[in-house]
């Protein structure tokens, strides 16, 4: 029954998805431009790690769609009139917040993914991955992560009428600290910790011990325990969205 | 009383764009944004090229992050679909494009703005206050590309106004990662031949290699003329789509605007 609700939540979250106009330029333009950008700055051969640069445009695209497309599941709903009936339904709604947001992220990652194999095609470059079963294991535990962060923004979203605008913020914070294409060490000391709280930091560094054939596990586990620690603060907010609406009365649901 | 309607058009194009970005929300996300945004295109280039490929790609990400700003001139035609208030700008004395370029003012102001303040703090945090100096000498050229992406921004949100939903978001979007992968910003002219030719048509491209010229002492005045005149060819797009539009609306009765 969970996975039948996980499923239909996300499978109807993917068809919203895919019609929005954000879909194609998250999941298609970002990728392409950053690895034209990435191959073309310096002449070619460019010189730079193939692998790392491609998994590092594979998590950031990852990374805008879940802004862009899972933080605001709840607030689209609040706009379509249909959160008050959602927060009422039969079915727990964190659970079909949960399938939602898997949908919301399943959808751009494999449309990402397509991309950037279509494009590395396209320059002549090409990553060879040692460890593919590991390598398959990091990319879930991406795309658990992103799942966890879209529950816990969708939540936070619904508190603003300017999310959008926080949606753009939140981008290169992210880009910036996780050491995804830009490396830590480029960063003072006293801000660099940050970067530690990101799971996309830590899915990059397993995906590319995992491409060169020695999983990082250490990586793998910390993506796993900031993942639920994510999960729990998606609950919680939830939570919170839930006691405003319903026994406050001072968030409007549509 | 031409001027009191210019004048009045300005103050409602001001007053739109501070309630959908207030200055709270002004500075605690779109500024920091642009901000961010010009010290990752600016680290790329460290990332790729050293110090030298971060000299070059600072210059580019100032021009890039005007971007941002122009492209909420795309919310500007879009909320007279929203209100369904297009029927009385075709009753104005003002013709319509005249007025959808006065209400957009205030996003190119912020785009300069914005682009000085890259310059400053971006400089100072990758070590580079000489080159921000430098910079500095140059913000009319920054200021003119703010215009001229304005321009573009403007021609662009004209797809918002009629056919389908979301067709703003798309042309804005679209417009924004072209400028990125084809001015010149970051990736140089000459290493991809398509890139050039499409950059050769889009804002910020030719100002953006007036400053690099400058920098190495070459002639630049030339590129800023070409700048120029990229800029009026896209108001001149703005100005006659508008105008199509407004003629269309009014000879069918139909559109989904009113």
């Amino acid at each position: 029954m969970i996975a039948d609700v996980l499923m239909t939540s996300a499978r109807h979250q993917m068809a919203m998805v895919r019609a929005h106009p954000l879909f194609l330029m998250q999941g298609v333009l970002m990728p392409a431009v950053l690895l034209l950008v990435m191959f073309y700055t310096r002449s070619r051969p460019s010189g730079v790690d193939v692998t790392a640069v491609a998994t590092a445009v594979l998590l950031m695209a990852y990374w805008g769609s879940t802004v862009w497309q899972g933080a605001v599941i709840l607030v689209r709903e609040r706009n379509a009139g249909t959160l008050g009936a959602s927060m009422r339904g039969v079915r727990d709604p964190i659970l079909v917040l949960t399938g939602r947001s898997l949908g919301a992220s399943l959808a751009p990652a494999l449309l990402t993914a397509a991309t950037v194999s279509v494009m590395l095609v396209a320059l002549g470059e090409s990553i060879v991955v040692d460890a593919p079963g590991w390598f398959a294991v990091g990319l879930v535990a991406a795309l658990a992560s992103g799942t966890a962060l879209g529950i816990v923004l969708s939540s936070l979203f619904l508190l603003t009428r300017y999310g959008a605008q926080l949606a753009s913020a939140l981008l290169y914070p992210v880009f910036l600290l996780a050491g995804l294409l830009i490396p830590p060490d480029f960063f003072p000391a006293a801000i660099r910790w940050l970067g530690w709280l990101i799971s996309l930091r830590w899915a990059q560094e397993f995906l590319v011990s995992a491409a060169a054939g020695a999983p990082d596990f250490a990586a793998l586990g910390l993506v796993g325990t900031l993942t639920a620690a994510y999960a729990v603060a998606g609950v919680i907010a939830f939570r919170r969205i839930d006691t405003l609406a319903r026994e406050r009365g001072s968030l409007e649901l549509g | 009383m031409w001027w009191w309607r210019i004048s009045e058009t300005a103050r409602i194009g001001y007053r739109e764009h501070r309630a959908e970005e207030p200055w709270k929300i002004t500075f605690t996300t779109r500024w920091p944004r642009a901000l961010l945004q010009c010290l990752f295109f600016t680290m790329i280039g460290r990332v790729v090229g050293g110090a030298d490929g971060q000299a070059y790609t600072f210059v580019g990400s100032v021009a890039i992050i005007m971007t941002l700003f122009a492209m909420s001139i795309t919310d500007v035609p879009i909320r007279d679909r929203w209100n369904a208030t297009f029927y009385r700008l075709r009753s104005s004395r003002l013709p319509v494009p005249m007025i959808y370029i006065i209400r957009s003012w205030p996003a190119a102001v912020e785009a300069a703005a914005a682009a000085a303040s890259c310059i400053v703090v971006v400089g100072v945090a990758t070590g580079q206050a000489a080159l921000a100096l430098q910079l500095l000498q140059v913000i009319p050229i920054y200021v003119l590309m703010a215009f001229t992406v304005s321009a573009a921004a403007l021609a662009a949100a004209s797809a918002g106004l009629f056919g389908r939903a979301g067709n703003d978001i798309i042309v804005g979007n679209l417009g924004q990662y072209l400028i990125i992968a084809c001015s010149g910003a970051l990736i140089p002219p000459g290493r991809v031949a398509w890139l050039d030719a499409v950059g050769s048509i889009l804002p910020t491209r030719h100002g953006i290699q007036a400053i690099h010229h400058y920098l190495a002492g070459e002639p630049w005045l030339a590129d800023v003329r070409t700048e120029v005149v990229v800029g009026a060819a896209w108001l001149t797009a703005a100005i006659v789509l508008y105008s199509a539009l407004t003629r269309r609306v009014r000879h069918t009765d139909h559109d989904k605007v009113t």
